[in-house]
């Protein structure tokens, strides 16, 4: 065996594997939340998009982002600018890499309410622990 | 993220997950070694914490608490997750150069040699 695979071997055996630890699983949990931020567009856009905007513009609010932390802020701003409701609903439920990309700086947090959020992470737990 | 919001939500990280030195990994370990890092990086509003031997609670808790959707992200507009060891591997063992790490990363994650000199003793990255 490789030194390399042994390695990984030690630390296949040592690790304490945590469902809840893996970008697979984030990614999920992510796509989750946006599949359920799409239904809420769907039925009631205005106040989803209204939030939306506003946490765009708490961010840039002081000098917390400089010029390189705003570019994720500014990709948004375009997005939401320039996306319908159907356009926006295909991005933020993109399964593609660019999907999980855009999805990790969304503003549509907060689009639900804290006790539906965590009943989305309970349910990709279970998911993943099943 | 900027360092300063590294090092905040690394504050963070220590309370929620009740860990002493939590260890960065992925892009925003670059800032280990140097202040001058990628637009690449300073876009990234997420930073992976490597929880070693943490129970199922501990991530739920960084989850919950600090991590994506959260009120904290929501707020601040920057976020934790938490990842365990099966996040990402170095190629060929984790000694010695830099090597690509295998396995789903969101950037361009390589390992780098540990320095804590620019994070000033409050986090290891590698």
């Amino acid at each position: 065996m490789e030194a390399g695979e042994k390695i990984n071997s030690t630390l296949d055996a040592a690790a304490s594997v945590s469902s809840l630890g893996t970008h697979q699983f984030l990614d999920d949990f992510a796509l989750a939340y946006h599949l359920v931020v799409a239904k809420r567009l769907r039925v009631g856009p205005e106040a989803v998009l209204s939030r939306a905007r506003q946490n765009l513009n708490r961010w840039l609010e002081g000098d917390a982002f400089g010029s390189g932390e705003r570019q994720s802020v500014e990709e948004w701003q375009k997005i939401l600018d320039g996306s319908d409701i159907e356009r926006l609903i295909e991005i933020i439920t993109d399964t593609s890499d660019e999907g999980q990309r855009l999805r990790s700086s969304s503003p549509l947090v907060g689009a639900l309410t804290p006790e539906e959020r965590l009943e989305i992470l309970a349910a990709c737990e279970q998911r993943a622990t099943a | 993220m900027n360092k300063e919001q590294l090092l905040d939500l690394t504050e963070r990280v220590k309370l929620v997950a009740g860990i002493e030195l939590p260890v960065i990994v992925g892009s925003q370990s670059l800032y280990a070694i140097t202040s001058q890092v990628p637009d690449s990086v300073k876009r990234s509003v997420e930073c992976d914490f490597l929880l070693l031997a943490a129970d199922p609670s501990t991530f739920r808790a960084v989850i919950e608490q600090i991590g994506f959707a959260s009120s904290f992200q929501e707020t601040h507009g920057y976020y934790a997750d938490a990842v365990g060891l099966r996040h990402g591997r170095a190629a060929g063992g984790l000694a010695g150069a830099p090597r690509a790490a295998e396995g789903r990363c969101r950037e361009d994650a390589r390992l780098l040699p540990r320095s804590s000199r620019h994070l000033h003793q409050q986090a290891d990255g590698w």
